[in-house]
């Protein structure tokens, strides 16, 4: 009786986990035609005409919802933006990595409860990664808010773009975001309760 | 601390029952049954208990043996 219950379970877990796959395989390949893209034009952007005519094309900025359309040469310092572009490709580069690496993780969890039990140090040990992934890709986003916010203060030149009496002043607002931390908590109990699953399912295991 | 020890491989030597023929009637796969022999089970339902004492003709206390530490 207790193998049959077994195998009625693992039919329907199977088949929502057989779906997740796909899904995931889908978003492997994306992240991986993503990843090379990003190197492609990072491999670019180490041309200096390449990039001196990126930069150039660069002739708007966003103010919340309003797009303020720029004269060339004037208010945007197309060799600034020229400089500090490719090392954005390095950011977006990694933080396409760090989703990568989380989706194979989620591959390799989906593949061994599949395969045995969702309740193996595998599993629980994947999950404690996915919360590690989670912390760098919270910091590394932080590092982007900080690097855009440096770009467009060093690549615009407010001064004049907002030149008038009625204009007291400006601010780059950087914010950062901790929500990942409780996110990362989260994946990290969820690794401590698999955890404890797995010592339940060696203990069913042994019983005959 | 003492330990229970599991003596199927005796019982199934006195009823000249093979490993094979008791894992049919029972229903659990050789590979378990050899744990068992073994003692390298950490539990046991009453259900197989059950299911070996009637195949074996047998009393669960047959089975068992406890060894003082």
């Amino acid at each position: 009786m207790f193998i049959e219950e077994r195998n009625h379970m693992n039919k329907s877990l199977g088949k929502s986990l057989e779906v997740a796959a796909k899904l995931l395989k889908i978003a492997r390949t994306i992240l991986i035609a993503g990843l090379i893209f990003i190197a492609i034009l990072f491999a670019f952007s180490l041309s200096h005409s390449f990039m001196g005519a990126a930069a150039a094309s660069v002739n708007s900025i966003y103010l919340g919802k309003i797009e303020l359309f720029i004269k060339p040469g004037l208010a945007i310092d197309s060799a600034v933006l020229a400089k500090m572009m490719p090392i954005s490709f390095v950011f977006a580069a990694a933080l396409i990595g760090i989703i990568l690496y989380g989706v194979i993780l989620l591959e390799e969890i989906i593949k061994t409860s599949l395969s045995s039990s969702p309740f193996s140090s595998a599993v629980s040990r994947n999950l404690s990664k996915i919360s590690l992934l989670i912390i760098a890709y919270g910091v590394l986003t932080m590092g982007v808010e900080f690097y855009t916010s440096l770009m467009i203060g060093k690549g615009y030149n407010f001064a004049l773009l907002f030149n008038s009496s009625a204009i007291d002043g400006y601010n780059i607002k950087t914010s950062f975001d901790l929500s990942f931390v409780i996110f990362a908590a989260m994946f990290y109990l969820l690794s401590k309760v698999f955890k404890y699953g797995e010592e339940l399912q060696t203990l069913s295991d042994e019983t005959l | 601390m003492g330990r229970i020890i599991l003596r199927l491989d005796r019982v199934m030597a006195d009823r000249k029952v093979s490993l094979k023929e008791l894992s049919d009637q029972v229903g659990i796969t050789n590979v378990n049954l050899s744990k068992m022999k073994t003692g390298k089970i950490s539990a046991i339902r009453f259900s197989t208990l059950e299911a070996i004492c009637e195949a074996l003709d047998c009393q669960p206390g047959d089975l068992f043996e406890y060894e003082k530490g």
